[in-house]
This record gives structure tokens, sequence and C-alpha cells, in this order.
């Protein structure tokens, strides 16, 4: 600790951070509520909804970064001049008042603040908030994606025909068309899971920051893959589920799962399983690893067999 | 302190442009860039498209893949071309045309669903480019997928694209861009619309000797969307 002699202007220091959390807070409050309302709402485009995993990611990315604030402080003060560049730019994004810039300003602005007070050793302390915040900005670019979807929107109707066709239901799959019993169902674009998987890999993020977990490699790979897997195959189940509903006339049961709760509840359990993979996967990992994993050590990647070990 | 007071300062140049926002109330997603012809549009589905040299036979409004098309049957002249082996009596074509009927409305991935809708096989799938002038003079190039369609009674030779007032392309990331350039200078949406042009030719006959034909009347179409549904807002025109 510094004498307070050392010190000079602890109280201009704090309120000009009070200032700059103020403003940030006037420029930024009206925009996130209105991401959060379209989020709760669906008032929003398409898009947007792809990004709903803010509503968990926004608070979470604001808790992380003020339970950092003493070390935040303890950093030594670095400027890094592309903070400037960063900073200015977000600020004439936020000038340009179009929706999209707009939304990108805050990330931009936010990592401007950072290199310009902090350097690179801000950076990365607050990195993982800020790349909560970044995946959490609404973009066109599942809009943009929606080109490359369509090898996966038929891979879906294959199997979900397939299933169907196991459960003995008259079913021809046409291209991106289901035809069950006479009904036609198309796995559209938006359907091709695009959704689910922002949502599961975000989620997945945040588990293995939360566990710890991605220090070692192979945990992280691994699980990655999975949440993959999971997540295409729950996407899969689902439109299996719709087909079917729409195929028997049960439309209460289609609008539920397609745009009511009943897609909510689904993807919430879908990206309950991950907790559960993580789990499998640290438990796999510590019983079947050649070397038993030591606290100390930063990564579990298998070490060869032919090196020769001594146990202690 | 002088950094923190910089990036204070930055911040607060920022502010003035909210404050406006917080006294109207009206923010960058309330009033959103908007396309300007949406009512000739969304009268374009219903009416369809009229084609100066071309006589109409019918109009029609059908459901397809989720969305309502205008289908309309013209007998159009044979484009003056010096190949001695096309056809030399006029020759019926349809038009099938998608337009945008709301701000929001993106062009999709139109193209899947044309074939399946009306049972019909696709194949020989590749590119076609033309080039059309606007009526500012301007010449606007479009780029669009060019290939056969038959089932046991007919074949086709279609013509696919989105128009839009500077261009054209069957990719829909083109439009994106040129979307993008158009809400950063003018403040506008780019309006557009999804075309299907279908050519009748011998029954599975070879896609290449209808190109050039395929080229003119692209072009025909293309030029008259632009003098009558696409009207370009550039500050250029008149």
């Amino acid at each position: 600790m510094l004498p307070p002699s050392i010190r000079p202007l602890p109280l201009g220091q704090n309120l000009l951070s009070a200032m700059m959390l103020g403003l940030l807070g006037v420029l930024y409050a009206p925009l996130l509520l209105h991401w959060a309302d379209g989020w709760l709402t669906k008032s929003i485009s398409i898009e947007h909804e792809y990004y709903s995993h803010g509503l968990i990611g926004l608070p979470l990315a604001a808790y992380l970064a003020w339970s950092d604030r003493d070390r935040w402080r303890q950093l030594p003060n670095q400027t890094h001049v592309l903070g400037m560049i960063c900073l200015v730019a977000g600020v004439v994004l936020y000038g340009v008042q179009l929706p999209d810039a707009l939304n990108l300003s805050l990330p931009l602005v936010l990592l401007g603040l950072i290199l310009w007070l902090k350097g690179t050793s801000g950076v990365r302390l607050l990195g993982f908030p800020l790349l909560l915040v970044a995946l959490a900005t609404p973009t066109p670019l599942p809009y943009l994606l929606t080109a490359y979807t369509l090898p996966l929107q038929r891979l879906i109707a294959l199997v979900a025909g397939l299933i169907l066709m196991q459960f003995g239901m008259d079913v021809r799959v046409e291209q991106i068309y289901l035809f069950v019993n006479g009904q036609i169902v198309e796995i559209a674009p938006y359907c091709a899971g695009l959704k689910m998987l922002f949502a599961s890999f975000y989620m997945g993020l945040i588990l293995l920051y939360w566990t710890g977990a991605w220090a070692s490699r192979l945990k992280t790979t691994t699980f990655l893959i999975g949440v993959l897997l999971v997540s295409t195959t729950a996407n899969i189940i689902r439109n299996t589920l719709l087909s079917y509903f729409h195929g028997t006339g049960r439309s209460q049961a289609f609008d539920w799962l397609h745009e009511g709760w009943g897609g909510d509840l689904y993807s919430a359990c879908a990206l309950g399983l991950l907790v559960f993979l993580l789990r499998g996967i640290e438990w796999a990992i510590a019983t079947w690893s050649p070397v038993p994993a030591s606290p100390s050590s930063m990564s579990d990647t298998p070490v060869p067999s032919s090196t020769p070990r001594s146990p202690r | 302190m002088v950094r923190l007071l910089a990036a204070v300062f930055v911040l607060a140049i920022a502010l003035t442009q909210a404050l406006p926002h917080y006294l109207t109330g009206e923010w960058a997603w309330t009033h959103p860039p908007q396309v300007k012809q949406l009512e000739q549009l969304q009268a374009l589905q219903k009416q369809g498209l009229t084609m100066p040299d071309w006589q109409p036979l019918s109009q029609e409004t059908m459901r397809l893949g989720g969305h309502r098309w205008s289908v309309q049957q013209f007998v159009a002249p044979t484009p003056h071309l010096p190949a001695p082996q096309l056809p030399t009596t006029d020759m019926t074509v349809v038009l099938m045309l998608r337009p945008q009927l709301e701000n929001t409305d993106q062009p999709q991935i139109d193209w899947v669903n044309i074939g399946s809708e009306f049972g019909w096989r696709a194949d020989a799938d590749r590119w076609i480019e033309f080039s059309a002038p606007s009526p500012a003079g301007h010449s606007t190039l479009v780029q669009a997928r060019f290939l056969r369609y038959w089932d046991h009674s007919q074949t086709y030779a279609a013509v696919q694209w989105y128009a839009w007032s500077n261009g054209g392309s069957a990719n829909a990331s083109r439009w994106f861009w040129a979307d993008q350039v158009s809400q950063w200078r003018d403040r506008q949406r780019m309006p557009w619309v999804a075309v299907n042009l279908l050519i009748p030719i011998e029954p599975l006959g070879e896609l290449d000797a209808t190109r050039a034909i395929a080229q003119s009347l692209g072009q025909t179409v293309q030029s008259t969307l632009l003098a009558t549904m696409l009207p370009s807002s550039n500050r250029l025109s008149p």
C-alpha cells in the first residue's frame, strides 16, 4: 500500500471513473433495454433473436468485471494507442445511428476503454467478460450464414424422415421438404439449428470458464465437439417432433414447440445437458488418462507412454 | 488521470448525440431506414409486371414455399440474334416475381422451393451474366443462376436472380452488401425483387443453346424492373 500522500487527488480519480461509468450507462442503457425487451418478448428481428443468450451473458459479464475491480485498480497504468482508435471508432459508429452500427459500437467502446486505460494487461484481465459482451452483440451474421445452411437443412430433413419412417408413417423427403401424411413441412434456414448452436457454444464457453476446464486443451476440444453433436442431435429430434405434430394434425402441440414456450423449454433442457456432458468428459479423462493429473499441471494432455516416469 | 479525462471527453462527445434521442424518445431502432418503393412492390405482387414489348397472356398469385409469387405468362418476341439455329417463332415465357413486401423482408434461399413445388427435376446448374441499363443511364450487372428444369412433359431453361436498384445476383449476400451501402450512404434500405424466368426449350434440350436468348430476355426483365419498380434513390438521378 502506498501512503496516502503519494496518491494525489484520489477523489478526482474516483470521480472521473464514476463519470465514465455513468456516461457508459447513459449512452447504452436504452440500447441494452431494447435488446433485453426484444429477447424477452420476441418483438425483434429473427437475426437479433439469435443472440438471446445475452440475457444470461451480459449480466454475468457485468458481474465478472465488477468482481475484478480491485485487480483492475492494481494493474499498472499502460496505454495502448489502439485503445483510442477503438474508442473513437465506437463513438463514430454510435453517431451513425443505424441499428447495426449502434450495436457494434458497444463492444468496440468497451475494448477501447480497456486498452486505453490499462493496455494489454487490462484486456487479459477482462478478456472473458469482453468476449461475453462481443458474442451477445446482435449483428446480421446469422443472415449471411443462412446461405450456407442448405446441406444442414437437407441432413435434418433426411434424418427426420428416416426416423418417422421407423414409426411406420407415410413420409417422403424432397430436398428440404418433408411430406408427412400429405402435409408439407419445410425445414427453413432458420430451423437449421444455428440459434441452438450459437446458444450452446455460448453456454459451453461459460461452463468451461466457470469450472476452469479450459486450462486443458483436451477437455476444451472434446467438450466443444460434444456441444456440436448434442446441439445438432437435439435439433434433429425437435424437427422430427415438429414434422410429426404437423403431419398428424396436432397443430396445438406444433405451435407450442415451434413458437411457444415449449421451444424455450426444449432449448433449456438441451443446454442443461451440457453440464452433464462436461462432467462426463472430466470423469472420462480422469479415469482413462494414462498419467494421473497432478493438481499443479497446467494441461491434462496425456504424456506419451513411452516416456519412462518413475512413480513417486 | 489525463487518460481517464480523455476517455470521459470522448464519451461526452457521444453523449451529445444521445441526448436528442432522450428528448424525442426516438431511437435508431424505433426509426430504422425504410424502403421507399414499398407500395409499388406490394402492387407488383398482385398485378405483376407490365412488359413493354411482351404480350401478356395471364397473371395469377401463387403460394410457393411459404411466400406468394406473381406468376405471369407472356408471348415474347424472339430476340434479334445472329444465331441461325434459334427458333424463329415467338415463344411463351413464364415470369415469376417475388417482391419485397415489408421493410424487414430479406431475400432467402428462394430457388430451392421452385423445382420441388412443381415436381420438376433440376440440373445443369451454372452462372450467366448480363448487364441492363438503368433509367439514369448507368449499367447494372446481373449474375444470375442458369439451370434446366424438366419433367415428363416439359423442359424449361430458368434464369434466377434477385434484382435491386443498382445490380442483381442469385447470391443473397450480394444484396446484403448493396443494402449496407444504401443504408450508410442514403439512409434507405435497398428494395429487391426475386425473379424466376422460365423459357420453354425442346425436351431435354441443351441449356447452352439458349444462353443468348436467356441473356437477352433477362436483360429486358431487369431493365423493366429498374424503370418501374426499383427506381434508384440515388442523388445522381434527376
